[in-house]
């Protein structure tokens, strides 16, 4: 039995669902088996339809407030697993797989969603992760029926 | 003390990138290792009344069968897992039965088997009674 941790850094994808805390508590377990590196990552979608203003100029409803938001609730979660927090901006695959194959990721690990309306909107999450991650990919599903 | 999950399965078939989600689940030490391998209903061949050839499925198998028993001994550990069907379904179906703690698996299996066997992989993370590995293939040029 080796003493090195299984992956020295694990990085995790999260959202606001359920199946991502699941995905996070085993994360932070696998954490704990030695010593190494936490992330939890949420990437930020880019705001989809600006407001065009007057001169071509244009307003981004809510910037600052939503991303300072985002950044205190992704705070939130890193901090009860003792992680890093990370966010990312761009299309939230892709924007995770350039952030961990720059960041030297062991493992990724991300949420399997279940519901069938969850599933075509971002089971292609989980989809273009599995194709393109740079490590292996752990995928947690919500446990609601395991012990 | 052993890894973090005591009972792993590995699912296999004869693929550079299945090997490599073998070797990661010997790595992750579990105290008991099944080697899972289906081998998938020969529904690809057309009949005899069009003049083709049908193989015996009870060849199939045991050709299955060798190949895989060839594999747990070359492997050293594990006990082998025959299963036969559509292979993301009898896998699944084995794991609600069996109930291993992690699955690993390759993360694809090459644009041919992809298009045969859908997607094996995105169905067992989204179908796995536990959670699921899902290893890819080295890079080319990759020295690990």
């Amino acid at each position: 039995m080796t003493t090195a941790p299984p992956y020295p850094h694990i990085c995790c994808c999260v959202d606001d669902s359920d199946a991502s805390r699941t995905a996070v508590r085993e994360a932070a377990r696998l954490r704990a088996l030695g010593p190494g590196r936490l992330t939890v990552v949420h990437a930020l979608e880019p705001m989809p339809m600006p407001v065009l203003m007057a001169e071509g100029a244009a307003w981004y409803p809510e910037d600052e407030a939503y991303v300072e938001r985002v950044r205190a609730w992704l705070d939130g979660i890193a901090g009860e697993v003792g992680g890093e927090a990370v966010l990312v901006e761009g299309y939230p695959a892709a924007a995770i797989v350039d952030w961990a194959a720059q960041n030297g990721v062991d493992l990724l690990v991300a949420a399997a969603h279940r519901g069938r309306v969850e599933r075509v909107l971002l089971g292609s999450f989980a989809g273009f992760l599995i194709r393109h991650a740079p490590c292996p990919v752990l995928v947690v599903r919500d446990r609601e029926a395991s012990a | 003390m052993s890894g973090p999950y005591r009972h792993i399965a590995a699912c296999v078939e004869d693929s550079p990138a299945s090997r490599r989600a073998l070797q990661e689940a010997i790595r992750l030490d579990p105290e008991r290792l099944s080697i899972v391998h289906a081998a998938p209903w020969p529904l690809l061949y057309s009949g005899g009344g069009l003049g083709g050839w049908v193989p015996d499925p009870e060849d199939l198998f045991s050709r299955s069968r060798q190949w895989l028993e060839d594999l747990v001994s070359e492997t050293g550990r594990g006990e082998g897992v025959l299963l036969t069907g559509y292979p993301q379904v009898a896998v699944v179906e084995w794991a609600e039965e069996a109930r291993p703690d992690l699955m690993v698996a390759a993360a694809h299996r090459g644009v041919v088997a992809r298009v045969l066997l859908g997607g094996f992989a995105t169905y067992l993370a989204h179908h796995a009674p536990c959670p699921v590995l899902l290893v890819r293939p080295p890079f080319a040029g990759d020295t690990g």
